[in-house]
């Protein structure tokens, strides 16, 4: 009985090198994902929305715009990692597969490094690496990633919830 | 009088080393743009949706997300870089600045390295150095990618537009 704390991400203080954190969420990449993202983006190669050009490639059909997989496995991981923090970099992002529509990702990280800020005592840097897994096992993307991730006393969601009006 | 072809990009033969390419298009991101992504890629980092948190933050107001930034500066170098290849890797991605919305950035690319492709002579392999800048000079992000790019006369648009069926 009583307000139950929900899980609001990890803190600095929690995170462990070697740790490895299995992103509970998977998502089904849709056709209308990859037009939809790459046309949003700007982006005119069109073998991501072109299924006549896309029949032609190596691939035969249309191929899933990389920013878009790196956004999405990025996104999934943001649960276990960076939902209090924020990005510095990202390094050695690889495609080693294709990823097709229809085919559904989940992302696997393990940190690599935990050190304090050296500018903001408030925060401290965490690396890791993580991975896109199809759910057949096919990897799909690899990267490491340095963030910046709030210490729990200093997280700006303390106290974010609103007080009901009297 | 005759057909004209429209721009479809740079094949491999194009790319000469040390070219720097300023991309045309500029465009300003909207609050839409940033909440609609991150809800996308069901990222909760509330940095990105929700204004209560994020002035809170040392950045007091909401942030773009990092691989929106990176989707729209790789996006707005396509038209001059990969129209005609397919994405390798980014060798890295930094984010030195924060971007805001409402703020517009431009993307402007240097040509690195080109070589052969071993195992597929039809492609080479180019590696470009990309930045996002703001109107205001700001760089936003900051990537060094690999392409694999056609050589033209492998490219799958070769003949791709339809002939109008006769009426």
């Amino acid at each position: 009985m009583g307000i139950v704390e929900s899980w609001t991400g990890r803190y600095f203080e929690d995170f462990k090198v070697g740790d490895i954190y299995q992103h509970p969420l998977g998502r089904t990449v849709l056709e209308t994902d990859n037009v939809w993202f790459t046309c949003a983006t700007m982006n005119t190669n069109q073998v991501h929305f072109n299924t006549d050009y896309a029949s032609k490639t190596a691939y035969k059909k249309p191929l899933v715009n990389s920013c878009f997989t790196l956004a999405l496995v990025n996104g999934l991981s943001v649960e276990g990692t960076s939902r209090n923090g924020m990005v510095l970099e990202w390094r050695n992002v690889r495609m080693p597969n294709p990823l097709f529509v229809g085919e559904t990702v989940y992302a696997q990280t393990e940190i690599l490094e935990v050190r304090e800020s050296k500018s903001r005592p408030d925060r401290g840097i965490v690396k890791a690496a993580t991975k896109g897994i199809t759910a057949e096992g096919k990897i799909i993307l690899k990267f490491e990633r340095s963030i910046m991730v709030y210490k729990k006393a200093d997280a700006p969601n303390t106290m974010l919830f609103p007080q009901t009006a009297q | 009088m005759a057909i004209q072809a429209g721009w479809s990009g740079r094949f491999y033969e194009d790319f000469e080393v040390g070219d720097i390419y300023q991309h045309p298009l500029g465009r300003t991101i909207t609050e839409t743009d940033e909440v609609w992504f991150s809800s996308l890629v069901t990222s909760p980092n509330q940095l990105h949706f929700n204004k209560d948190y994020a002035s809170r933050t040392h950045f007091g107001q909401l942030t773009v997300n990092a691989p929106f930034t990176n989707a729209l500066v790789t996006g707005l170098s396509v038209s001059d870089i990969s129209q005609n290849g397919i994405n390798l890797e980014w060798t890295y991605i930094k984010v030195p600045n924060p971007l805001f919305i409402g703020e517009t950035v431009y993307a402007e690319s240097e040509v690195l390295e080109k070589r052969e492709s071993k195992s597929k002579p039809a492609q080479g392999i180019v590696t470009v150095r990309t930045r996002g800048i703001t109107d205001t000079g700001k760089i936003v992000i900051e990537l060094e990618r690999k392409i694999l790019i056609y050589k033209r006369e492998h490219a799958p648009q070769l003949n791709l537009f339809p002939q109008a069926a006769k009426a």
